[in-house]
């Protein structure tokens, strides 16, 4: 982002992410639309493009959706990154408006749970087992060997499912809004390895919007500076054959996260808030290590001092995470740019992070893909 | 043989015997699994510039874990799935049997045979992996 011009993000809006229902999906889209622009203290017909992200909806769903805030005739482009999609929107936007394109622009995130289909199952080559690998298997794999690497049980990685399912109930917008005990969680539906249901993100729907602009849109809107968070740095990478190629999502995230330190110029220990790809449990350990949030290995005990709890020195998943929050996929890197705009004005209300005043979010998508975005208030 | 869905992952299925596993090897280096001939992911090289490498199924134990949900409903549940970097170099995953309760744990030596696994109506041929005592 210092190669461009400020941008701010001025208006955020959610629909509560929720199971699967038969609300279409145009509803869940305006609600989380409507509340950003009421946020920003906008008029639709200010916004002068929109990226649509969505994973799972069927080809072309933002006309039909965006209509009815008034046929503007704006561009509209659909953004897909798999669980990124969210985050890859919200970079585009940054960039015409940090590039001078435009000067208000809107990212909507918006699906509903149909079937799953992934390209990388038709390239033609084989595989001796990936249909036997979901994704929760990947990563309890993970989980085995953070816990043979660091000495510690699998069952203390649960630890982050009970912090997040703890900021998750104070969150109105959270698909699971329900304090849930480690022996819950550990009792619960065995998944696969020591992942249990709880420690894993819910299927889901939902929506989020967030609204970016520049000084001068702001200006011409009459939006109050002082509420506006800059969007400091944006980093985004694909995956590499590292040395060490068998832990690559960790790879790709301290490789992207470097780049989007560098460009916003903090350190990773200048964080207050970090929203993070939690889809299990232990992705969360790995990441944090891999930010530098934390030195490598000792995430779990500084998550069971309490440096990641609202009020530590740097709380983590404060929305509840994508295991309480929810990951319905195209929202989910919106939402967690909503949740750190909330943080840095002060607004969280119960899951406050005090004198919040810099935050980052982090994605990961099939691919992989990753993005990381770096927010600053003031 | 055509008729056996994944054989060409292996170099001359035997069931039962020890698996070989059909690789490729490219100029720059790189060693793959399996054998495509699309570019290497390091270097981008395509064509004569890609070689079949056979590799065998040994290697190192990275993880392996029980498996108690899947959304394909025709599965035997539970299985377990292990993560192994081969002595040849690429990291595999696939179906690992041992002894009920003793899963093996990270850093042990594995080996693995060829198996059949049917699918429906399909016929695949399988890799199991087991520890290995010596080698």
């Amino acid at each position: 982002m210092q190669k461009l011009r400020p941008v701010y993000v001025i208006g955020v809006g959610w629909h509560p992410y929720q199971r699967a229902s038969s609300t279409p999906y145009v509803a869940l889209g305006l609600k989380a639309i409507r509340e950003a622009l009421a946020d920003a203290g906008i008029a639709f017909m200010s916004v002068q493009s929109a990226y649509v992200a969505t994973a799972l909806l069927p080809m072309a769903a933002g006309r039909p959706m965006l209509r009815h805030l008034g046929a503007s005739g704006l561009p509209i482009t659909h953004i897909e990154d798999a669980s990124a999609s969210g985050s890859a929107a919200f970079r585009q936007a940054c960039i015409e408006v940090g590039s001078g394109v435009s000067d208000i622009v809107l990212s909507v995130g918006v699906d509903k749970p149909t079937s799953l289909a992934w390209a990388i199952k038709h390239t033609g080559i084989d595989s001796l087992a990936d249909d036997l690998i979901a994704p929760a298997t990947h990563f309890a794999l993970l989980a085995e060997e953070y816990a043979a690497r660091n000495g510690a049980s699998a069952a203390d990685i649960a630890h982050v499912a009970a912090k997040n399912h703890r900021n998750g109930s104070l969150n109105p917008n959270a698909q699971r809004q329900k304090a849930r005990s480690l022996e819950e969680i550990l009792g619960g539906t065995p998944v696969s390895g020591s992942l249990t249901a709880l420690q894993c993100c819910p299927v889901g729907e939902g929506a989020a919007a967030v609204i970016v602009a520049s000084l001068e849109g702001m200006k011409r809107v009459g939006f109050p500076e002082g509420r506006a968070v800059r969007v400091i740095g944006s980093a985004g990478r694909s995956q590499k054959v590292y040395a060490d190629n068998s832990r690559y999502d960790s790879q790709i995230t301290a490789e992207t996260a470097r780049l989007a330190f560098d460009d916003a110029g903090v350190s990773p220990r200048d964080l207050h808030v970090v929203e993070l790809h939690d889809a299990f449990a232990i992705e969360e350990l790995e990441y944090l290590e891999a930010m530098g949030v934390c030195n490598d290995g000792a995430a779990l005990h500084e998550l069971k001092s309490g440096v990641f709890d609202i009020g530590g020195r740097c709380a983590v998943s404060t929305s509840g995470g994508l295991i309480a929050m929810g990951h319905p996929i195209g929202p989910t890197g919106l939402g967690q740019i909503g949740e750190l705009a909330m943080q840095l004005r002060g607004e969280a209300g119960a899951r406050q992070q005090p004198r919040a005043k810099i935050g980052l979010a982090h994605m990961v998508g099939l691919g992989s893909v990753c993005f990381v975005h770096i927010l600053q208030r003031g | 043989m055509s008729d056996i869905k994944k054989a060409s992952l292996f170099d001359n299925p035997q069931v039962g015997k020890a698996a070989y596993l059909v690789g490729v090897r490219c100029r720059c280096g790189q060693v793959s699994f399996p054998l495509q001939t699309y570019g290497c992911e390091v270097c981008g090289s395509a064509g004569a510039d890609l070689e079949r490498s056979i590799m065998a199924a040994r290697g190192i134990l990275q993880s392996a874990v029980v498996v108690h949900q899947h959304a394909d409903k025709s599965l035997e549940i539970p299985f377990t799935i292990a993560r192994v970097v081969l002595d040849a170099g690429p990291m595999i995953r696939s179906r690992m049997e041992h002894a009920p309760e003793m899963v093996p744990r990270p850093g042990a030596r594995v080996g693995g045979r060829v198996a059949m696994r049917c699918q429906g109506e399909d016929e695949n041929y399988e890799l199991v992996l087991t520890e290995i005592n010596s080698d």
